[in-house]
């Protein structure tokens, strides 16, 4: 141990050198030229009960909160390239990032610090960090209209799917319906004695099924109109509530903005600062271990098992040998 | 019989050195009244490095009455030299007994250039039987004798051998209390083993920052562990404040 303290205070310019100056040096560096800053926005969502109608939009889990639905919908769009590329060309059209350099960066940082986080049953956190303000907060506003859009496109795609399906079947009832009432005509005009009520139709079975053929035809068809109709509102109803559900309490904003921003550009300083550090540690241990002469006292009686029996001080020129 | 001889100078030498150390009054220069003694340019070391010197000295256990120790180092430039004329100096002002420092580093010689000494005739001239030992004695402290080892020598081991199978200093340590050798360097010089015979106690300087451990560690295997009293650590320069020092 004495060893490496006696290295360390005979060069100490040199450990100056490594161990305070190039560490504050390079932190500074990475405070001031590697700046992060974080965006934060937070979203309230709402129940879709809100409007008064019970059904849920797309992929809604009835037993997650709002909050959940929305940052699990999110969470898992943001996975996904076509979105991250829509984000990041978005930005680049807008004029926010231009250099090519700074896009990838850009791409870098929303897949790896852009986050949604439930806080609370309706309260949706969305964060991001970045090297410029500018970008972060155009980063979730860019983020949160994307997500609306895709919501709003999920639910329409969804919506068309089903309306499609329920015209074609309504039209095809239709049909039958028009097959059956054809069928119950063409019969009472054979038959002019017949009148198409239910006592007549108790003693006639033919005019009997021909009439409720026809009803059920008749009940089919209102039914899938109900059908169609509701789903027609739930498709209006549930792409306006993605449209303007999730609203906006606070709008995207750099959380922290001193000089160490989030905090991130001092932990990278820090971890810089340590490996400088650790660097100028690593030179010590080797100069010590290369200095193979006859240093410390305690040591050489350890290794030597002989007493050393006085130390002499380094004469000065003057003194030494001085003659009278 | 050229260890007659030898042993005959020997005690020659023995009772030169007992002559330089009599009372007597230097002048100027070299007027020294036993032929081969000169005087010492005297070397002041600041008063911190004596002190650490004397801490060095004093925390060797000593197992006869003498004080014979050896200074020695793995390489060249550790501070041995410096480290083995503080010790000399402590002992020779702390016990104001008679105190021989004795450079045994024939290769590469210092004292005379540190002590103000000619670089001609000292012990490697001696030991040839060349000329008579040269003893210095310094001003200040006048029980502390030094011998240079003169000029480098093209065999030096041989010249260790004989001295260390010589009874020079068997002979020298009754009349000597303190005796200091300056040795070579451990992993440098090939014959240094032989010279740290000379020596019942060795201290091995390392300097700080600049010996490695592996050298040291292959000084003690060649010395001996049980032979090494202590390790004194050289020239330290230590950047970490004390209080810190402390608490680690």
């Amino acid at each position: 141990m004495s060893r490496y303290v006696e290295i360390l205070f005979r060069f100490w310019i040199r450990f100056v050198l490594l161990l305070v100056v190039m560490p504050a040096l390079v932190a500074s560096a990475f405070v001031v030229f590697f700046p992060s800053y974080k965006a934060t926005s937070a979203l309230w969502v709402d129940y879709p009960t809100y409007f008064g109608a019970r059904f849920t939009p797309v992929g809604w889990n009835q037993y997650l909160t709002p909050a959940q639905n929305e940052s699990d919908s999110l969470t898992q769009l943001m996975s996904t390239t076509s979105f991250v590329g829509t984000l990041t060309d978005r930005l680049a059209a807008s004029g926010t990032v231009t250099d090519p350099v700074e896009r990838r960066s850009v791409l870098g940082s929303i897949y790896t610090t852009l986050r949604v986080n439930a806080t609370g049953s309706h309260l949706m956190v969305l964060s991001v960090s970045c090297d410029r303000k500018a970008v972060c907060v155009a980063i979730l506003n860019e983020t949160i209209a994307l997500f609306r859009d895709q919501e709003t496109k999920l639910e329409q795609d969804q919506a068309d799917i089903g309306i499609s399906f329920l015209s074609s079947e309504l039209t095809q009832a239709q049909a039958s319906q028009k097959a059956a009432e054809d069928a119950l005509s063409k019969y009472l005009a054979a038959n002019p004695t017949l009148r198409a009520d239910p006592t007549t139709a108790a003693a006639y079975p033919e005019l009997a099924r021909l009439m409720a053929d026809l009803q059920t035809r008749r009940a089919n068809v209102a039914d899938l109109q109900g059908s169609l109709s509701q789903a027609e509102y739930l498709s209006s109803a549930s792409a306006r509530l993605v449209e303007i559900g999730p609203r906006v309490m606070d709008a995207p904003h750099i959380s922290n903005d001193g000089l160490l921003g989030d905090g991130q550009s001092l932990k990278r300083a820090l971890v810089a600062a340590a490996v400088c550090i650790t660097i100028g540690g690593g030179y010590l241990v080797l100069v010590t271990w290369l200095d193979k002469t006859a240093r410390d006292t305690r040591e050489l009686e350890r290794r030597l098992k002989v007493r050393v029996i006085t130390s002499i001080d380094k004469m000065r020129q003057l003194e030494h040998l001085a003659v009278e | 019989m050229s260890e007659q001889r030898l042993e005959s100078r020997v005690r020659d030498l023995a009772d030169s050195i007992e002559e330089a150390l009599r009372p007597q009054t230097f002048g100027h220069g070299f007027a020294a009244r036993t032929p081969g003694t000169e005087q010492a340019r005297s070397i002041t070391l600041p008063a911190w490095f004596i002190d650490r010197c004397r801490r060095a000295y004093l925390s060797v256990p000593y197992d006869s009455p003498s004080r014979v120790l050896g200074v020695t180092s793995a390489n060249h430039g550790e501070g041995k030299t410096s480290v083995a004329i503080g010790i000399a100096t402590a002992m020779a002002a702390d016990t104001q007994e008679a105190t021989l420092l004795v450079e045994c580093d024939l290769e590469r010689p210092s004292f005379y250039h540190q002590f103000g000494l000619s670089s001609k005739g000292g012990l490697s001239e001696w030991l040839d039987g060349m000329s008579p030992l040269r003893v210095a004695r310094s001003a200040y402290l006048p029980n502390l004798v030094v011998v240079p080892s003169g000029a480098p020598h093209s065999d030096p081991a041989r010249l260790l051998y004989q001295l260390s199978e010589s009874n020079m200093f068997a002979e020298l340590k009754p009349r000597f209390r303190n005796i200091v050798f300056d040795l070579p360097p451990s992993l440098d010089i090939a014959y240094s083993s032989l010279a740290s015979k000379l020596a019942d106690h060795l201290l091995l300087v390392v300097r700080y920052g600049v010996t490695l451990v592996e050298d040291i560690q292959k000084v003690i295997y060649l010395l001996g562990p049980e032979r090494v009293s202590g390790i004194v650590l050289n020239a330290t320069e230590y950047r970490t404040p004390g209080w810190l020092r402390r608490l680690l």
